[in-house]
């Protein structure tokens, strides 16, 4: 669900990028405003494995590929808004570090990703809580997280199937070639929907119910900020009191976070490129129904190209595997310092003040 | 009984005005001097019970700047950022922005010196003196924050350094707190006299180096004849830093990172 760089108009980047910004504003200020500062590096925790879920890449017959995302998953620990900043966080390391997804794009990346799914999944989570109120309290929180993170990544999948779609009937040369995307949104839509309502949605939601759980069972506290737990599971399932101040431990929560980066080359396994992911020296040979497109479109063969420093997630002089850990590591390690390094910017008041 | 009167003068306005930026020059050098009492005399952050020893973390530190400099393959540079930035990623984040202030100070600087190869289309020199610099600075000041100033000296025995230059780099450190205490009381009283109005800061500064280095003078003979009543006989001894279970650990990096450089290096020669 990558978009790279120069699928979309730069126009498009722009607009997306617009249209993200007040939701980032509006995020900043509710963490800077509501969270302790403990908190916010529980962040770091949850970017890395945000990070970590969109490295396990699984396979769909034809050749293509897709991950989880884990955006739910965040949006009902941390909040939805918590969910956008970790997220938007994970997609700049991968962006700007290992060439995931366009940096022209990023808006357009963090739109699907850091705000149609954490804020379209916890939507859905709080309507099926509020619709299944009388089912038993942990076995309806795992059925309702998997059918909103379900719901949720396939609403980004879709987005980001209209983005791509409407490039060609916008963006072409007076022949009617496409400037940029050439796939129309009869195609992009199915394409992108097909692969997100089978394998990868229910990949995302098996992710999110399996690390909701361990978390639930293990850091009690970090996901003290579901809308449920503070009445119900937390006290129970840790017995700590629920008005107790939270501890903050996240030693399990690390373990987790190594266990996944040292497994990640299980993503290698899945090989193919994600639709609408291809190299600009790919997309010629690219077939759709049978048919090859037959040429690059300019925007792509002569466009915006970032240098990473880790492309692909693969380091040169090493096997495809150890890169592959080499990058978890960078990307986990980089997302806890970030977020760490946030604290220092919010004032010990902010959250006491409340 | 007449009543007692206040006195004119006791009822005007005594407004003290003094000149924009008077005394400026004279803070800005107590605010640096405090600076840099403070770094030598910070408790050290890193003393737990699976903490190297000064030598091997000094050690440690060599090897990987040496190792990072001289590479020639950036694959190695990217595999020792990984492993720095995951230690970094355990720290609390008044340690990290401790440790993190003057790697990224010394990264800009040399982003800024290297911008040229960069219009100039050298985009690999770029991206690999600017990293190389980034992990060294980072390397030291990871060696830096982790011990105290006196452990450095202790680390430098242990290599069989010169007892001279031990000595003198020990005495060194501890006068440079003697005499910064002495220069910044100086500087206090000299401020609090001027109450802003410090119209010759260089006449002013003048008079503390002076008192300052009458002062050292003094010292000095001090230091002189309370080593000789001690029987300085030139051998100095510091203490030895026992070798823990966890220098094997550091040990074995250091032999990681060596074996690594050397096949990454033999590996892109055999390529070539």
């Amino acid at each position: 669900m990558h978009i790279p760089d120069n699928y979309l108009s730069p126009t498009s980047c722009v607009v997306l990028t617009l249209l993200t910004a007040p939701v980032w504003f509006a995020s900043v200020k509710k963490v800077a405003r509501d969270f302790p500062k403990e908190r916010v590096s529980a962040l770091g925790v949850a970017a890395a494995l945000s990070f970590l879920a969109m490295m396990f890449n699984v396979p769909l017959p034809g050749g293509t590929t897709g991950h989880a995302v884990g955006g739910t998953l965040l949006a009902v620990l941390l909040g939805p808004e918590a969910a956008c900043l970790a997220l938007s966080i994970a997609l700049a390391i991968q962006a700007l570090l290992f060439g995931d997804g366009g940096v022209l794009a990023f808006g357009a990346n963090c739109f699907n990703m850091a705000f149609i799914l954490p804020f379209g999944g916890r939507l859905v989570y709080d309507l099926l809580r509020k619709a299944t109120r009388t089912v038993d309290g942990t076995k309806g929180d795992f059925i309702c997280i998997a059918l909103a993170s379900y719901v949720g990544i396939n609403l980004a999948a879709l987005a980001a199937g209209v983005e791509f779609g409407i490039q060609p009937a916008l963006f072409h040369t007076p022949e009617g070639q496409a400037l940029y995307c050439p796939y129309p949104l009869s195609v992009s839509i199915p394409a992108m929907a097909i692969g997100h309502l089978t394998i990868f949605g229910l990949a995302e939601a098996i992710f999110s119910v399996f690390v909701y759980a361990f978390v639930r069972k293990t850091a009690p506290d970090f996901a003290a900020n579901s809308v449920f737990l503070p009445e119900t599971t937390v006290g129970a399932d840790s017995a700590t009191p629920t008005n107790a101040q939270p501890t903050f431990r996240f030693g399990s929560l690390y373990l987790l976070l190594a266990l996944l980066a040292l497994i990640s080359p299980l993503g290698l396994i899945a090989e193919g490129t994600a639709w609408g992911e291809w190299d600009a020296d790919e997309i010629a040979t690219v077939s759709t129904n049978g048919e090859e497109l037959g040429y690059t479109p300019e925007g792509m063969a002569n466009g915006f190209a970032w240098s990473s420093l880790i492309p692909d997630y693969s380091a040169p002089g090493t096997p495809e595997w150890l890169g592959y850990i080499l990058s978890a590591i960078a990307g986990v390690a980089l997302c806890v310092v970030l977020f760490k390094l946030a604290t220092l910017l919010i004032r010990p008041d902010a959250s006491d003040s409340k | 009984m007449t009543e007692p009167r206040i006195p004119d003068w006791l009822l005007t306005d005594d407004a003290i005005e003094p000149p924009k930026g008077g005394g400026a020059f004279l803070r800005k050098t107590a605010s640096a001097l405090s600076g840099v009492i403070r770094s030598v005399r910070r408790v050290p952050e890193n003393s737990g019970r699976f903490a190297f020893s000064p030598p091997t973390r000094l050690a440690l530190a060599v090897v990987t700047i040496l190792l990072v400099s001289a590479s020639s393959v950036f694959m190695f540079v990217e595999i020792v950022g990984v492993a720095l930035l995951a230690l970094l990623a355990t720290f609390d984040a008044r340690r990290l922005a401790r440790t993190l202030a003057l790697p990224l100070e010394a990264y800009l600087a040399a982003l800024v010196i290297l911008a040229p190869a960069l219009i100039w289309g050298q985009t690999r020199a770029f991206v690999v003196v600017s990293t190389k610099t980034l992990i060294t600075t980072l390397t030291l000041s990871l060696l830096i924050q982790s011990m105290n100033w006196n452990r450095f000296t202790c680390a430098f025995k242990s290599f069989g350094a010169p007892d001279a230059v031990v000595f003198i780099f020990d005495l060194t450190l501890k006068y440079v707190v003697v005499f910064g205490e002495t220069c910044l009381e100086t500087l206090d009283s000299a401020l609090i006299r001027l109450i802003g109005r410090d119209k010759t800061p260089g006449r002013t500064f003048g008079g503390i180096v002076g008192t300052l280095f009458l002062r050292s003078q003094s010292a000095a003979q001090d230091q002189f004849d309370a080593m000789t009543c001690r029987c300085f006989s030139g051998v100095y001894r510091r203490y030895r830093a026992p070798f823990r279970r966890a220098d094997f650990v550091g040990i074995l990096i250091i032999v990681a990172l060596v074996a690594l450089f050397v096949y990454f290096e033999i590996a892109k020669r055999c390529l070539n």
